[in-house]
């Protein structure tokens, strides 16, 4: 009874539900205001202290309070069966981090992360596009399908490295728990630190690629084409899509804080400085994605690519080469 | 407080994943339920002020997809194939062809050697 009270209550309200959905909102809320700050606006400043609870009106408004618009090709439906999918793969995601009171683990676990994370979300994305269909709906989903085949094996390798460190030393095998809580390790030797490093760059990569933050944000080219994948979504499909959107920005936060920054680690994480540098860190890493976002313009679709390919692709896959040799020797 | 949900191979950690994925869907179903908005507007498809008979198919073709990534993104492989083939020169066309098949034709020859020897 104790352990299905657990189960519920990491479901539901921390990691899981609740929590996942704050958090979204909340980075959602900080990539605005920092940005406007870098761009000398003053950001949401209207609903709540500091207007940190403006992405929660915004959602409520689209959610609950504007009308749905369609035309006699929308299934908005579906859309929403597939947003809702995707917010709870992300919320599911999360159960597999220390952060989770009830941690699942098992040997490969990470398979299962990605399973959840890098098909699920995106696909999700792109199953509500094909919903509410339009041409330039089709034209930002073939730009969002290109970043995938690139993005994807990018995210999943740079995440891989410190598996493969920790897998040669810790047990379960390939376990997103095991390596989160053994990481810190690996960067104070400088033989693991360098593929730690080439992966964390390429992951920050990814980050901003599967935010379709700028430079990235080809898939959605805002005036190009109108709002490319999403310009069909309105009211609720708007409100759950940009959800969505935040989920799958959050979790992959998260991700890179866990897995290549150690998280709160080497302090527990019911400790004073154990939060402190879990909060820290997760703050840096959306810090500078908003950076990024705010330094760049858009990328054309294939400079876009190059970018991912050679920033995210490559050192991933060297850092996951690198850290298989030095496992070997 | 924190307790381990340890599983011995990763097709229980799925399944387990996965009825996580349904309880948390249904969740969100049911509060999306509750305040979904009640009105819906039908209108015409938005094509920058167009009638919808300006374009011939409401989405594209998926050989687009495969057309931009051929031409762009793999743009020098492409340009060295187009380059090797389109020479204007009829024997240059016939020798890319022949090299080609050629290869096709020693890989066929060496896997059947081998899959004769491994047999």
């Amino acid at each position: 009874m104790e352990s299905i009270a657990l189960w519920l209550v990491s479901l539901i309200v921390f990691p899981g539900l609740l929590f996942t959905i704050a958090l979204a909102l909340f980075t959602q809320y900080l990539v605005r205001k920092w940005s406007g700050r870098l761009q000398k606006r003053m950001g949401p400043t209207y609903v709540g202290p500091f207007g940190t609870l403006q992405p929660l009106a915004d959602l409520i408004k689209l959610v609950h309070a504007k009308e749905e618009v369609v035309h006699r090709y929308s299934m908005p439906g579906l859309a929403k069966f597939f947003g809702i999918l995707g917010i709870a793969a992300g919320i599911s995601a999360m159960l597999f981090f220390p952060l989770s009171p009830l941690r699942i683990v098992s040997d490969y676990d990470y398979l299962v992360y990605v399973y959840l994370v890098s098909i699920w979300i995106p696909v999700s994305l792109l199953l509500m596009s094909l919903a509410m269909p339009g041409p330039y709906t089709s034209i930002g989903v073939s730009r969002f399908l290109s970043f995938i085949t690139v993005m994807e094996p990018a995210y999943f390798a740079a995440l891989l490295t410190p598996m493969i460190l920790a897998s040669a030393d810790y047990k379960p095998f390939y376990s997103i728990y095991a390596t989160s809580i053994t990481v810190w390790r690996y960067w104070v030797n400088p033989l693991t630190a360098l593929p730690l490093v080439l992966a964390l760059i390429a992951a920050i990569v990814t980050l901003q690629a599967k935010a379709m933050f700028n430079p990235f944000n080809i898939p959605e080219a805002e005036q190009e084409i109108i709002a490319g994948f999403e310009t069909e979504f309105s009211g609720p499909v708007l409100g759950i899509a940009s959800l969505l959107h935040d989920v799958d920005v959050a979790v992959t936060a998260i991700s890179i804080v866990y897995l290549l920054l150690g998280g709160p680690y080497p302090f527990p994480h019911l400790s004073i400085p154990g939060i402190l540098v879990l909060i820290v860190k997760y703050l840096a890493v959306v810090f500078v994605a908003t950076v990024i976002r705010n330094a760049f313009g858009r990328y054309r679709l294939e400079q876009a690519l190059y970018t991912i390919f050679k920033y995210a692709l490559v050192p991933s896959l060297i850092a996951a080469v690198l850290a298989t040799i030095y496992v070997w020797m | 407080m924190a307790e381990l949900m340890y599983f011995n191979n990763p097709i229980e950690t799925a399944v387990v994943a996965s009825i996580n994925l349904a309880v948390a869907m249904a969740v969100l179903g049911l509060i999306y339920y509750f305040i979904r908005p009640r009105s819906r507007r039908i209108t015409e498809v938005y094509l920058a002020g167009e009638g919808e008979e300006i374009v011939s198919s409401i989405s594209p073709s998926p050989l687009n997809l495969y057309w931009f990534f051929i031409k762009r993104f793999a743009k020098r492989i492409y340009d060295y194939l187009v380059g090797a083939m389109h020479t204007g020169n009829l024997m240059d066309w016939v020798s890319y062809m022949v090299s080609w098949y050629g290869l096709l034709i020693l890989i066929s020859v060496l896997a059947v050697i081998a899959y004769i020897v491994v047999r």
